[in-house]
């Protein structure tokens, strides 16, 4: 069987590294894509909520439309086998949590990759925070709540409620989003003005691409990362926490606290080792035919390709010539972005995923609830957070009263 | 004549800029908006955005749903856009 031993499996003489190598390059095109198509599912959510304008929403659907058809092919001749999550109350709370965590922050656990590396501190910040949630969900959360309350659940696909086989439903729910991505474009208020520009359909370096060349490539991008990571959906959130929680257990541990066997970072205990998250490469002594030798270069290959996602869209940014440094003007949004990243990373975490492993990939890719139920949260969240931005931009940073940007005439720079 | 309108507005001295350089969606968008609401008719608004949807989707698409008629010019790494609130 192909699922769950390709890559794990391969002889030993292809050195493991071959195999975060290939997860550090995807990262990289994800970074560039990410960042040239401006693919942030926040500023999809909230334009087309706050300013009735699909513009990025039309691409996000394409991208689902697009990867459900093929994913949906891949599942029925069982070429792969994406690994479905439980989905329950949990998600929908997480999926509240999450969406308010985006909105304060303006960017999804996407979309902060791109941005940070773009430039944007207050993303930095954002990433910093989403790992420190979701460290405070792995030491108080998930021992007491979430793993019993996954336990009562079951991992369930529409088709198999529906009694369709995969492909059928791939192609209906997909074929639907389609439609749907191509009809929004009737709506984007913008092109009613006559000396609107719409982007091009372009994978050009230099320029912007439209939403739907995003996409494009979004979904080729995640077909290709789910198939060679034996069917595991695109995951931000776990990897952002572990990043962070490796950084920060060089300050914990002379406190006596080791993230690296504390509960959600350790996976079991085998001939007495304990598995950690944190320490993958120790995944390779699993020698039995099934895992393959070389799982723990996948593992640490799926870790690695968040964080040189940021490396990508900073190439990306350079190349177009619009990467700029770019700190907020007020030092209390850093803090903002900080506590917006730590609801995001801890709503993920409770979630079972972000914006991608729980609601995109989710239509995308498994087919499955999660995204249904996430959704039931997850706009609600958007709504509250934006509210909680206005209401604190209003009243904290100033704006509404004669501020100092406000000025006369244009500054000359 | 469009064009016309749209190429005195252009040569119009603004009567009020709002900078919003430095900040990130939503907060471009949702404070233009607001300013704009917030304005008397006739009035022309001139708003600096240096992060890009905003300057080149969003912004432009409040404008346009309104009818407002606006002007979009890069400058450096930001973006000028100047706006005649022409109706309610």
């Amino acid at each position: 069987m192909y699922n769950l031993s390709f890559l794990s499996n391969l002889p030993s003489f292809i050195p493991g590294w071959a195999i975060v190598a290939i997860f550090l390059i995807l990262g990289i095109l994800f970074g560039i894509v990410l960042e040239r198509s401006r693919f942030c599912f926040t500023t999809a959510f909230q334009e087309t909520m706050e300013f009735r304008n699909p513009w990025i929403l039309q691409g996000v659907f394409l991208f689902l439309g697009i990867s459900a058809v093929l994913m949906s092919v891949l599942t029925q001749f069982g070429i792969v086998q994406p690994a479905i999550d439980h989905q329950g109350w949990f998600t929908v709370v997480g999926g509240f949590l999450f969406g308010v965590g985006i909105a304060m922050c303006g960017a999804c656990a996407s979309g902060q990759l791109f941005r940070s590396g773009s430039g944007y501190v207050a993303n930095w910040m954002e990433f910093i925070g989403a790992g420190l949630g979701g460290i405070v969900f792995a030491l108080f959360f998930y021992q007491q709540v979430e793993a019993p309350a996954v336990a009562a659940t079951k991992a369930i696909t529409i088709w198999g409620a529906l009694g369709l086989p995969p492909l059928a439903w791939g192609i209906i729910s997909g074929g639907l989003l389609i439609l749907l991505a191509v009809y929004l474009r009737r709506f984007l208020p913008q092109k009613k003005a006559a000396q609107y520009k719409e982007k091009r359909f372009t994978f050009s370096l230099k320029q912007p691409w439209h939403p739907y060349a995003g996409a494009v490539a979004l979904a080729v991008m995640t077909v290709v990362y789910v198939t060679l990571a034996e069917g595991v959906s695109m995951s931000v959130n776990t990897p952002n926490t572990l990043t962070i929680a490796w950084l920060v257990n060089f300050i914990t541990q002379p406190f006596g606290l080791n993230l690296v066997s504390s509960p959600w970072f350790t996976q079991g205990v085998v001939h007495g080792q304990v598995l950690s998250r944190l320490t993958p490469l120790d995944l390779n002594q699993f020698s039995y035919p099934h895992y393959g030798h070389h799982l723990g270069y996948v593992a640490l290959g799926l870790w690695l390709f968040i964080p040189i996602t940021i490396l990508g869209a900073f190439i990306s940014s350079k190349i177009a010539g619009e990467f700029r440094l770019r700190v907020p003007g007020k030092p209390s949004k850093l803090l903002w972005y900080l506590v917006g990243g730590m609801i995001m990373g801890f709503g993920a975490s409770v979630a079972l995923g972000c914006n991608i492993a729980a609601w995109s990939d989710s239509f995308a890719v498994r087919l499955d609830m999660s995204g249904m139920l996430f959704s039931v949260g997850l706009f609600p969240g958007v709504w509250f957070g934006t509210r909680l931005d206005e209401w604190v931009a209003e009243r904290i940073w100033g704006f509404g009263r004669p501020a100092p940007k406000v000025v006369k005439k244009a500054p000359a720079d | 004549m469009v064009a016309d309108a749209l190429e005195e507005l252009k040569n119009t001295e603004p009567d009020e800029v709002f900078d919003v350089r430095g900040e990130t969606c939503p907060f471009p968008a949702l404070h233009s908006q607001k300013k704009l609401k917030r304005m008397p008719v006739g009035h022309v608004l001139e708003i600096l955005i240096d992060h890009p949807p905003a300057a080149e989707e969003t912004v432009p698409g409040i404008c346009a749903e309104n009818n407002w008629p606006y002007v979009l010019e890069k400058e450096g790494d930001y973006w000028r856009i100047k706006v005649k609130k022409t109706s309610r």
